[in-house]
């Protein structure tokens, strides 16, 4: 599977009752299978051959395990077929709503394809996980459109030597889009309780190159900088002069404008022979208004 | 029960009349503060919903009640206190509210709208009750009980007023529940047996709640809650009255600049802000705090677009038309403007600025080139002086606003406002009027075109008196009084230059120039500014898929820029989710105007459906109760938004119109008395009130704008002369309807009551759509063609009919 990583990774590091409560959080949302007609999640019913395939994995295995694996054992059928309901999404995500308007970054798409986006969104916005629009993460927050993190991240046009910094880091989506793209993210997110929880998801989803701090973004990251890109997440109506001093020669800086429920565009800060220019990028999701004078 | 109303019923329908009104403007205040002010239209409604099911409830129940009545009175006005209480506890103050940027993608908040209303609806309802069973047990006195109604109404505005500056907008609704737990008392019968319980109880509640009412829950993502949620963020101060929830916060991460240069490199110190209702209005700034010697730089503002203006020449005199925290005062000063002048009608704001909130601004107000002036920009600006330049605040947030001022009059942003500042420049003149680039465009094009008109109107060539130059975000217009000649290109380029701006009109600009430093990635933008100087205005706004025409007095909503058309053209290009990401506002406004329409027939027109009413007359009961109903409320809803024109301010509008127009409605109802019932006297109040309003369409906006700059006693009393005829006679109708229906078919009194009530409700929101489709006159003529409809209708009974039982 695409996330096979999920509930496998830096979970043993973490409390036990972490362990189970998110290993039994994962198969919840395993049993429930994406309906592509309604967009939203439902809960799948087993079939007889599902029970089956359960009883044969049960019979292999030892006395011991049998209580806790005949559970799994009656699950696992369904979690397999969520998870292809899952990647379905996905697949159905990166189909219709990036690479229909233009994102053809392949890392990108392979990224946006594999990183479980509804890892990222609150528990009771998962129905809506892979739907085409922002969804609030509390705080005034918010996760951003799958199509807004996909174009932001091929505008900078990561490498994977490069190191980044995200300021805003919200959920820690942007950042797991990004980490297979490059060398290192540093993330930093003001608001203490969203950064615990991003670190904490990061951690145990294995994305081993994405720092989180707890800070004021305002200041950027001194210390690893200069950066080959920044991707500034949350809009400000000012561009921090430290985070224009911690960009590198040549490299890029983008941030959306506006708010995220909104009419969002993108601007691009681009560093050039010590001059610093901005670059307004329109989201092809909509069709130019100017008329031909 | 007496034959009469005794003097204790009186008084208690006005106390119940005052708190069911002052509850009203106290949801609206609370809305303003938790969500944003265009739900102010939605709590109107959600009250007029709770009216019209009132009657229709009394239709089904009539004899029950009627039977009940006694007891049933001190009850029902009781159990509106308690309702008033827990409702706005539950639907406001608490996290179950409706996210409007969710309506139109999670099902769930729908529902969560639709509770709100039902929940914001209960207390009227048994409020109304009480009106409408004191109306049926004394139908022969009507007039006086309208009049007690309506002048407990008018006393109800009065207190909405007064309350704010003694409570926080949480803790209003428990004070005007306390009035209706008073109605309750006088409504108390006799020998109570133990019914004074229900009272007692109430009033318990009611002061349990003045202490343990839960704190707003301010939307998290007003300004207010975003800055809460920085680190080591602390309120300083909170302050209440009629013109806002006032908050000052300090937060250490908190810096505010906004549109600022790339070419800055100094910090950017952290500033206390100030909120009203939510809403940043800006940094308290000092007047040399923020010096940057390496630069030589005075204030943050010199280092955006905004700072145009003072690059073209020396100004001795400036007029700020919002002083908000004190930033373009601050600006005026350190570029050593010898007055400048501050608009601030907000009493509590000015009081702090000059008191506790100087030491956090250098004690900028009490420099001897200040002055601050009590009074708002259009009245300012109608009277005499002579300004070098008049700074006007901000337009839209950064990235545009989408639709969420939709319904907010803008009186400075209208072609009638901008002429009026053209009169106040002195020769060597200008008006900085600064925009935040949106996407599609739409605000910097409408502010384009709106000065266009303006320069046209006044004579003059808007290619040589217009310079615009355009940061990252920002677009800042200066419209001079000269005539822009090459000394004045030369110092915008140079200004451009330095602050790596790109200049948008110029008149001999170049296409390389426009783009150099902040490329945009759709190309068009400045020939659409150019298209729209010049004679292919006109063709280009109307096809342009949004609505960009000027704004003028008549249709003053800036920030209204969808039409059916553009519906279509963002549908087709985007899909049904692009809509409310382009204008939310817009769209919320109409969701909430469909729901709560929905919500009155459901409620009011439903319940009567399975129940034939008995009695005859029903066909002119209807034309006339839904005529009338929904006449009186256009007339209403078009002076609550013409008046901001007048006061400056829509919280005191509101109040002083639905005084004067509900006091001398009542006096209307009480002169209606001395009518006699019957078609003469119908056609006589209905076709007067027709010609009234029909006359005032044409002359009521050259009468508000000839007078806009008299004294606040002089306008009150201008405004009084305005509404009390109007109110007088519309007072009328009514109470003569219900005693026509009292003598022919009173069984169909509490019907026409419900029908009354469902067309009010459904006005308030047509009058507001028919307001930013085709303007106030057109609302006002609407409204007279209604009345003279009433009158028509009045001709019915002039014809003898069958008795039509049920």
């Amino acid at each position: 599977m695409d996330f096979g990583c999920i509930g496998c990774h830096g979970e043993s590091s973490g409390a036990p009752l972490a362990f189970y409560r998110n290993f039994f959080e994962d198969i919840w949302t395993r049993c429930q299978v994406y309906d592509m007609k309604h967009g939203r999640y439902v809960l799948k019913m087993m079939t007889s051959s599902d029970r089956r395939r359960g009883a044969s994995i049960l019979s292999s295995m030892l006395l011991p395990a049998a209580l806790l694996l005949f559970s799994l054992a009656f699950w696992s059928p369904l979690i397999a077929q969520n998870d292809d309901a899952m990647q379905q999404a996905r697949r159905l995500m990166v189909k219709r709503q990036l690479a229909a308007r233009g994102v053809d970054h392949p890392g990108v798409l392979r990224a946006m394809r594999t990183v479980p986006r509804h890892r990222f969104v609150p528990e009771d916005m998962r129905a809506m996980a892979y739907a085409d629009q922002p969804l609030p993460i509390g705080h005034g927050q918010t996760i951003s459109q799958p199509y807004i993190v996909a174009y932001m991240t091929q505008v900078i046009d990561p490498k994977k030597d490069d190191v980044v910094l995200e300021i805003g880091t919200g959920t820690g989506y942007q950042a797991a889009v990004l980490s297979p793209l490059v060398e290192h993210v540093y993330t930093v997110e003001i608001i203490s309780e969203l950064a615990e929880r991003a670190r904490k998801r990061l951690s145990t989803l294995g994305y081993r190159n994405v720092t989180v701090r707890h800070g004021d973004g305002y200041h950027g990251w001194k210390e690893h900088g200069p950066y080959d890109a920044i991707v500034v997440t949350a809009a400000s109506e000012h561009i921090p002069p430290p985070l224009v001093e911690q960009l590198k020669e040549g490299g890029s800086m983008i941030i959306p404008v506006g708010s995220p429920f909104r009419t969002q565009y993108l601007m691009l800060v681009e560093k050039r022979n010590g001059e610093v220019r901005t670059r307004t990028l329109m989201p092809v999701r909509f069709v130019p208004f100017t008329r031909d004078n | 029960m007496d034959a009469s109303p005794t003097l204790r019923t009186h008084v208690a329908i006005a106390a119940l009349s005052a708190s069911l009104l002052a509850f009203q403007l106290a949801l609206m205040q609370l809305f303003g503060l938790v969500q944003w002010h265009h739900y102010a239209y939605l709590v109107i409604s959600i009250a007029l919903m709770g009216f019209g099911a009132s009657g229709s409830i009394f239709a089904l129940l009539r004899d029950r009640m009627l039977a009940a009545r006694t007891s049933l009175f001190p009850a029902l006005a009781s159990l509106c206190a308690v309702l008033m209480i827990l409702t706005t506890g539950a639907a406001l103050l608490t996290s179950s509210g409706f996210d409007p940027f969710l309506l139109f993608t999670d099902t769930r908040h729908v529902g969560r709208l639709l509770g709100t209303c039902i929940l914001l609806f209960l207390p009227f309802v048994p409020g109304a009750l009480v009106l409408v069973l004191a109306f049926a047990t004394w139908p022969q006195h009507i007039g006086s009980l309208y009049r007690s109604n309506l002048a407990g109404s008018a006393a109800g505005g009065i207190l909405a007023l007064l309350l704010p500056w003694l409570l926080s907008p949480e803790h209003i609704p428990s004070g005007v529940a306390l009035l209706a737990v008073l109605a309750s008392a006088f409504l108390l019968p006799s020998s109570p047996r133990g019914s004074v319980l229900i009272p007692a109880m109430a009033l318990l509640l009611c002061l349990l709640s003045i202490v343990l009412q839960p704190d707003a829950k301010i939307s998290e993502y007003k300004s207010l809650s975003r800055t809460l949620d920085l680190p080591d963020a602390e309120v300083l101060l909170e302050a209440n009255s009629p013109a806002g929830m006032l908050h000052v916060v300090r937060a250490p991460a908190l810096r505010h600049a906004p549109g600022l240069s790339l070419t800055y490199r100094g910090s950017i110190p952290a500033r206390d802000a100030l909120f009203r209702d939510g809403n940043m209005l800006g940094v308290l700034t000092g007047k040399s705090s923020e010096k940057h010697p390496e630069e030589g730089a005075s204030v943050l503002l010199d280092w955006t677009t905004r700072a145009l203006p003072y690059a073209l020449g020396r100004a001795e005199r400036v007029l700020v038309l919002e002083a908000g925290a004190g930033e373009e005062v601050a600006q005026a000063v350190d570029r050593g403007a010898a007055l400048v002048t501050a608009l601030q009608p907000d009493a509590r704001l000015r009081s702090l600025l000059y008191g506790s909130l100087a030491r956090m601004t250098d004690s900028l107000f009490h420099h001897p080139g200040v002055r601050m002036l009590p009074r708002d920009a259009r009245s300012v600006l109608a009277s005499e002086g002579r300004y070098d330049l008049i700074v006007h605040p901000v337009v839209e947030s950064m990235g545009g606003s989408a639709g969420l001022h939709a319904l907010q009059e803008e009186y400075t942003l209208t072609v009638e406002a901008f002429e009026a500042m053209w009169q106040r420049l002195s020769p060597r003149g200008r008006i900085e009027v600064t925009v935040w680039m949106d996407y599609p465009w739409r605000s910097p094009l409408r502010l384009c075109a709106t000065l266009a008109t303006m320069l046209e109107r006044v004579g003059f060539s808007p290619r040589h008196h217009l310079i615009a130059v355009r940061g990252w975000g920002m677009l800042t217009f200066v419209v001079t009084r000269f005539p822009v000649t090459g000394e004045h290109a030369v110092r915008t380029r140079e200004f451009c230059e330095r602050l790596q701006f790109d200049p948008a009109l110029l008149p001999d600009l170049r296409p390389e120039e426009t783009a150099r430093y902040h490329g945009m990635g759709e190309k068009g933008f400045f020939r659409t500014l150019e298209t729209l100087l010049g004679s292919g205005r006109d063709a280009y706004i109307e096809s342009y898929p949004f609505r960009i025409a000027p704004a003028t007095d008549d249709r003053p909503f800036f920030s209204q820029f969808l039409t059916p058309a553009s519906l279509r053209v963002i549908g087709e290009d985007a899909g049904r989710a692009g809509i409310p990401a382009m204008e939310l506002g817009s769209v919320t406004v109409l969701a909430t105007v469909a729901t709560v329409i929905l919500l009155s027939i459901v409620f009011i027109i439903v319940p009567l459906l399975p129940r034939r009413m008995r009695g005859k007359r029903r066909g002119w009961a209807f034309l006339h109760f839904a005529t009338i109903g929904t006449g009186f409320f256009f007339v209403e809803i078009l002076l609550l938004h013409a008046f901001v024109l007048y006061f400056g301010n829509p919280v005191y509008a509101a109040a002083g119109v639905i005084t004067a127009l509900l006091l001398s409605a009542g006096f209307g109802s009480r002169l209606s008395e001395r009518l006699q019932p019957g078609w003469r006297a119908l056609v006589l109040t209905c076709t007067a009130i027709a010609l009234l309003i029909g006359s005032g369409a044409f002359i009521w906006q050259a009468l508000l704008a000839s007078t806009v700059a008299a004294s606040p006693m002089m306008k009150v009393l201008i405004g009084l002369l305005l509404i009390l005829p109007a109110g007088l006679l519309m007072g009328m109708p009514f109470p003569l309807g219900i005693r026509i229906l009292g003598d022919m078919s009173p069984g169909i009194i509490p019907w026409a009551w419900a029908v009354n009530g469902c067309f009010s409700v459904i006005s308030t929101g047509l009058a507001t759509l028919l307001a930013l489709e085709f303007g106030f006159s057109v609302v006002l003529l609407a409204a007279s063609i209604l009345y003279a409809g009433a009158a028509a209708a009045a001709l019915l009974l002039r014809f003898p009919r069958k008795n039509k039982t049920g």
